[in-house]
């Protein structure tokens, strides 16, 4: 938080730092915001009203946070207010460097208008001349108007010589390098004169602009003040700092040491007076120009002057009659005798004594401060001088023509040098145009054409101006060898130009040091060759570099173009992508899209490898080469190739293939820079087939998913449309009176709502099913999906997901779990369905068996009944039939007719028919518990015949039981757990009497009794009691047994009783009941009984109980 | 709780269980001498600053009050009354030998003298103090919760609540300007902390509330307890109050 406060000194000096701060400081006000929402979400999320210290805590958070983000807004309008000065200053300074340039571009104009101008009375004056000499216009006329003419030239020359001199000085400002003093000093004169031009009040900115630096231009100087002055300001003293002056100055040295002696003493002699002193600074300062030029002659002469003495004669005359001439005039005469003397010395002996007598004496008037001596002496040997001329031979004639020719060759030279520094002033202006990486490239591109031209002019005179110093020297040297008079012939037939230059150098070459002609014009034309080829060489070079240079501007250009196509590219994939992606749009227009910008994104790749071969074209024709190209091809499948000059490339990303294709581009001369930028290229062809790819797999799915989207909605809205229907019954039906309905047709709405109820399940069941069910087609279609793929050559139809891919497996694992889940679903409803079914026929079977039993009871129980009564009815008919007998026997002795005999039959039939009843009723009973038991057992076993098996194996125990007792037997086989047997009478329905036994202990059944007797019995009880009995007793009967009974079985003890029971139920009758008929509340049932040879079938009637 | 300090021992009531009611009250007293008014430099800071805050919300009798009590502050300043150090004195049962079994101010004086003696500062007794006062409450907050909750001032704190919400989404909106709601929920913040009455000379002052009201509540409690006040503990006193509440419940029922 700390961060929120800034010093404004660590970016207000900062190129861009403000822009970086800027950045940062919103960044932190986003974090702020950011924190601020996260303390936010803390606060209501984790608030606990019971944890003070929690909440004070945060408020001691909320707190710190404001605090920030007070201090952040401080800062943040400190920040604007910077970065509005700055703008400000910005603005203010682009304003200044506009208006300079526009400054130096308008002197550019003004000084051709004038130059054009200038020739306008040139041209204005050879007709006024021509005009003269037609006689047009007369002789005062023409004199006038030349004079008009010449007074306007004048004033144009002084005024192109002012704006030359201002252009050159705000060039100069414009460049801004200072680097020595010198640079500041012609910096401040240059400010000076700009600030003259200026207007006070319009440019009263760039007025106090440029002071201000001058003054701190002054206070550079003041600090490093040359010699001269500061000796000039610490001494005061003229002599000293005059003397200072001339030693720290070259301009009087030689390098030969009498003369340096002579002017050094020279110097010494002149400043015996400070008003001396100040005579001969305003002195030198007038002449400065001479002696200028003097110096220039004198460097040229060194070597001639160290050859004689003449030569400080020489020297004495020349500065003398350049101090005292004070004209260019005096400057070139002087020359020009220097030049004649230095050749002419051998041959006009009497002049060089004349000359040295009289030159001498100039120099010793000159020494002595007898100037107007020192001034005669030196008109006189000027004049003797003349004589020498006039007196001379022609060949001095010819040579100061020649002269002549040179000094004139001279003067074209110095009005080129003008024109050269006004060509390189504009070249320095188009080449830091085309230099500006401010401006667009296009802009650079045009300034550097201007720039060649403007170079190639420059060069061109540059040339010239060589070759016409070399003609100079030619000249001089034509001059020197006519005065030599050797090499005369060879002047004459040598030609002109460098043709004469190299034949001169060969002959030196020959001659050496015979040759007549002066050793330093030999070495200066020497000089002057060389720098010709000089100005050839770096003309050429200069023609490569700004080639070189529109080629980098051509590069960059393309490399922009191809930027701007990359970016527009980019940005419209995006965009595309995120239309074809975006599911709020229509598919087919999205399939649409992706096809359109597939198309589109080729198109692009062309329009790329377009501008490779525009590069190629333009680089190629700079450098008169053939140029490569590239183009491009796209297959069904969307892959590229792409072929230079026709053949195809090796494109493919792999370490071989790269090498090959690097090969292949440096085989066409391609430059490094678009090899990177085509290596770049290919790598986004590939990344955008890599995404295409891609996408085209999710534009292949989308079709499928927009289908099962589509069937999904159908089923939705089947759904919705099932549902809204079952919804506004239910809302009918709730919205109805029930209570004030019939019951019959409250009960028929509420099982019409449990309808609805079930069929709303059963919809959204369904919907769910039908759900599933599409998303397995849209599973099979998606796996079945294809599309074109050219596989080594080959169009093929390939998977969209391939086999063996884990988005295969993925997908066929999810079919076969919906499957599954799909066949459950119906399977599910299929076993619910089924167990409804059983439940309700279940319910109604077992509604129905209850009815049954019940009816079966009831009719049971009323045969019991009725049989019973029967019984009854045969018990008191064979009472009555008794006394019947006893009645007729009573007859039979008091020897009445009677008729005893057929009342006894009819009582023993009476008898037969009750047993016969009694037996009935018996079995009844039995049947009774039988079916009682097998209901009881009906009720747990879910087998009926579990159930039924159960109830008969009690049943034939029961039998068993009672049959055993009836046949006798032994007791342990037979024991109950309780040891107590309820056995049954084994004659009729008496019932036995219980007994107690042990369980080892046998019973004889009354049958067996009667046969043994009691007395056997008691016999053989007595008999066994001894001790154990033999197993021949009773052989007889028990051979007799053996015959009679199966053998015994192995078998368990039921199977045992079961035969018993067999054999019991075998022996009794078996009756059978079915229920034919239950119909409106009747059932008829019929009993069968099946004895061993007779079937009786009884029908019974029953009304069926109300449940 | 016999603490030791060096070779002396002092034997503090740091618990309910021991605490008498009596000398309970008069230690909460203290307590609340020394937060509204107190004694030090930062407590004179505390109180001119509220009083700024209620002068900035132009609750000017508020602002009177707060600096009054903070004239209080500075008698006690000049006086040497340290509240918190009385509050102290108040727990000590015994230091060594000696029992300090009653508990008016100047035998609270002497007691802190006596700490001093044994060189336990009141910087020292504070610290102390702080975790005495820590374990009382726990034992009130956990035994009687109805009494004593952990946060005794909801409303105050909802309104916390709302002030931090109102600066947060001053900055999530990046708003220079504080707004209106600020200031009302401020002021609502204050109106919900007005200062007490520390003078003793003007009517419905803390000291006699806290004295003689407390008194009169404790009265009237041992009269339908038939205890007797000197020697009850604060347990068994707010267990009394619970009881007698609990039986008025039921009887209103009735």
């Amino acid at each position: 938080m700390e961060s929120a406060v800034f010093k404004y000194s660590d970016f207000f000096d900062d190129d861009g730092g403000l822009k970086k701060v800027k950045e940062d400081f919103e960044k932190l006000g986003e974090e702020l915001i950011g924190e601020a929402k996260k303390i936010k979400k803390e606060v209501s999320a984790n608030l606990n009203f019971d944890d003070v210290e929690a909440m004070t805590k945060t408020e001691a958070k909320v707190e710190d946070i404001t605090k920030a983000f007070q201090e952040y807004g401080t800062a943040k309008k400190s920040i604007i207010k910077i970065e509005k000065e700055m703008e400000d200053a910005l603005k203010s300074q682009a304003k200044v460097t506009d208006k300079n340039t526009t400054s130096v571009a308008d002197n550019a104009t003004a000084i051709e208008k004038l130059q054009i101008e200038l020739e306008q009375y040139k041209v204005a004056v050879k007709v006024t001349n021509q005009l003269e000499k037609q006689g047009t216009v007369t002789i005062e006329e023409a004199t006038i108007a030349r004079g008009r003419a010449k007074e306007e030239m004048k004033r144009l020359s002084k005024e192109i010589a002012y704006q030359t001199k201002l252009e050159q000085a705000k060039i100069l400002i414009e460049k801004n390098e200072v680097k020595t003093l010198q640079d500041v000093r012609d910096r401040m004169s240059a400010l000076r004169l700009v600030v003259q031009s200026l207007d006070f009040e319009k440019e009263a900115d760039k007025v106090k602009a440029y002071n201000d630096e001058i003054n701190e231009l002054t206070d550079v100087l003041s600090d490093n003040s040359d010699q001269f002055i500061q000796n000039k300001i610490n001494i005061g003293n003229y002599e000293e700092s005059i003397k200072k002056a001339l030693d720290s100055s070259d301009l009087f040295k030689t390098n030969i040491t009498v003369i340096d002696g002579a002017l050094s003493k020279f110097s010494e002699t002149l400043l015996i007076t400070s008003k001396q002193a100040e005579e001969m600074e305003k002195a030198l300062d007038n002449n400065s120009s001479a002696l200028q030029k003097f110096q220039v002659s004198f460097g040229k002469m060194n070597g001639a002057l160290k050859a004689s003495v003449i030569g400080v004669v020489i020297v004495a005359l020349a500065a003398l009659a350049s101090m005292f001439g004070s004209t260019r005039k005096g400057a070139v005469n002087m020359e020009k005798v220097t030049q004649t003397l230095s050749t002419t010395i051998t041959t006009f002996g009497q002049v060089a004594k004349a000359v040295f007598v009289d030159g001498f004496k100039a120099w010793f008037y000159a020494m002595t401060f007898q100037f107007g001596k020192a001034k005669d002496s030196a008109k006189k040997a000027m004049s003797e001088v003349e004589k020498a001329f006039l007196n001379g031979a022609d060949a001095i004639v010819k040579g100061l023509e020649y002269i002549d020719e040179a000094f004139k060759i001279e003067d074209q030279v110095r009005a080129l040098n003008r024109e050269l520094e006004k060509t390189n002033g504009v070249l320095t202006m188009m080449q830091a145009k085309a230099d500006d990486a401010t401006r667009s490239l296009q802009t650079q591109y045009f300034f550097s054409q201007q720039a060649r031209k403007e170079q190639e002019k420059s060069f061109a005179t540059q040339k010239q101006i060589a070759q016409l110093q070399l003609e100079a020297v030619n000249n001089r040297i034509r001059q020197n060898a006519i005065a030599n008079n050797q090499e005369a012939d060879f002047v004459r037939n040598a030609g002109t130009g460098l043709a004469f230059a190299e034949k001169v150098q060969q002959l030196a070459q020959q001659r050496g040091s015979d040759l007549a002609i002066d050793n330093a014009l030999i070495e200066e034309q020497s000089n002057l060759m060389i720098e010709i080829q000089r100005i050839e060489n770096e003309t050429a070079v200069a023609r490569y570099e700004n080639s070189k240079q529109q080629r980098q501007i051509n590069q960059d250009i393309f490399e922009q173009n191809l930027d701007l196509m990359i970016d527009v590219i980019d940005v419209q994939k995006n965009l595309s992508e995120a239309f074809v992606n975006d599911t709020t749009k229509n598919v087919k227009k999205r399939i649409q899209e992706f096809e359109r910008f597939l198309e589109q994104f080729r198109q692009n790749a062309e329009d790329e490898l377009k501008e490779f071969n525009i590069l190629f074209a333009k680089q190629a024709k700079s450098l008169g080469e053939n140029a490569p190209k590239f183009d491009i091809t796209f297959d069904e499948a969307g892959n590229a190739k792409v072929f230079l000059d026709g053949v195809e490339l090796s494109i493919d990303q792999t370490v071989g293939k790269i090498k090959e294709l690097n090969k292949q581009l440096q085989n066409a001369g391609i430059a490094e820079i678009p090899i990177n930028r085509f290596r770049e290229f290919l790598v986004e062809l590939q990344n955008g087939k890599r995404d295409f790819d891609a996408l085209g797999v999710s534009v292949a799915n989308l079709t499928t998913k927009f289908i099962e989207m589509k069937n999904n909605f159908a089923v939705t809205k089947l759904e919705d449309s099932n549902l809204k229907r079952i919804s506004d019954r239910i809302r009918e039906i709730s919205q109805m009176n029930l209570e004030a309905m019939p019951r019959r047709q409250r009960l028929k709405l509420i099982k019409e709502m449990e309808a609805l109820e079930k069929d709303k399940e059963n919809i959204l069941k369904d919907g769910d099913l039908q759900r599933k069910e599409n998303r397995v087609q849209a599973i099979t279609r998606e796996l079945r999906a294809v599309r074109v793929q050219y596989v080594n050559g080959e169009l093929v139809l390939q998977r969209v997901i391939q086999k063996g891919s884990e988005k295969e497996v993925e997908l066929h694992q999810e079919r076969a779990n919906l499957q599954r889940e799909i066949q459950e679903g119906i399977t599910e409803d299929r076993v619910k369905a089924i167990e409804e079914e059983n439940r309700r026929v279940e319910e109604a079977y077992q509604r129905f068996v209850e009815n049954v039993r019940t009816v079966i009871n009831l009719v049971l129980d009323k045969v019991l009944e009725m049989q019973q009564k029967l019984v009854d009815q045969q018990q008191e008919m064979v009472t009555k039939q008794g006394e019947m007998v006893t009645k007729q026997e009573e007859r039979a002795r008091e020897g009445l007719t009677n008729t005893l005999a057929f009342e006894q039959k009819a009582l023993a039939q009476r008898e037969a028919d009750l047993i016969k009843s009694q037996k009935k009723q018996e079995r009844l009973e039995k049947i009774k518990a039988l079916w009682t038991s097998y209901s009881s057992y009906a009720d747990k076993e879910e087998d009926p015949n579990q159930a039924l098996f159960k109830a008969l194996r009690d049943f034939a125990i029961l039998e068993s039981i009672s049959a055993s007792f009836g046949d006798g037997g032994v007791v342990e086989d037979r024991l109950p757990s309780n040891g107590i047997f309820r056995g049954q009478s084994h004659q009729g329905n008496q019932g036995g009497i219980p007994i107690l036994v042990e369980g080892r202990e046998g019973i004889f059944s009354a049958q067996e009794m009667e046969n043994l007797g009691k007395d056997n019995f008691y016999k053989m009880k007595d008999m066994a009691s001894m001790g154990k009995v033999d197993s021949n007793f009773f052989s007889s009967q028990r051979k007799k047994f053996v015959k009679a009974s199966p053998g015994r079985s192995s078998s368990p003890e039921l199977i045992h009783e079961m035969r018993e029971v067999k054999r019991a139920i075998e022996s009794k009758p078996v009756q059978n009941w079915e229920v034919s008929k239950i119909a409106d509340g009747v059932m008829t049932l019929v009993e069968t009984t099946i004895t061993k040879n007779k079937t009786t079938r009884n029908h019974f009637k029953t009304q069926k109980p109300r449940l | 709780m016999i603490y030791t300090h060096g070779k002396h021992e002092i034997e503090l009531f740091d618990s309910i269980h021991n605490l008498p009611i009596l000398r309970f009250q008069r230690f909460n007293k203290y307590q609340m001498i020394a937060c509204e008014v107190g004694n030090t430099l930062s407590d004179y800071d505390q109180r001119m600053s509220k009083a700024l805050q209620f002068m900035q919300k132009g609750m000017k009798d508020e602002a009177i009050q707060e600096l009054e009590n903070c004239r209080q502050t500075v008698f006690n300043a000049l006086n040497e009354f340290t509240p918190s150090g009385k509050s102290f004195a108040m727990l000590v049962k015994r230091i060594d030998g000696k029992v300090y079994d009653t508990f008016s101010p100047d035998d609270l004086d002497r007691c802190l003298i006596h700490l001093e003696q044994i060189g336990l500062g009141t910087a020292d007794a504070i610290a102390k103090l702080r975790e005495v006062k820590k374990k009382i409450e726990t034992e009130l907050v956990v035994y009687y919760p109805v009494f004593f909750p952990k946060n005794g001032n909801k409303e105050q704190t909802i309104l916390r609540v709302k002030r931090m919400n109102v600066l947060l989404d001053q900055v999530i909106e990046n708003r220079e300007d504080p707004s209106d709601e600020l200031f009302d929920v401020e002021k609502e913040i204050l109106e919900n902390d007005k200062p007490n009455i520390w003078n003793v000379w003007k009517t419905g002052n803390m000291e006699r509330v806290l004295e003689v009201d407390f008194q009169k509540f404790a009265i009237s409690v041992m009269k339908h307890t038939g205890q007797v006040l000197d020697n009850m503990t604060t347990f068994t006193f707010y267990a009394s109050v619970d009881l007698l509440k609990e039986e008025t419940k039921t009887s209103k029922k009735r």
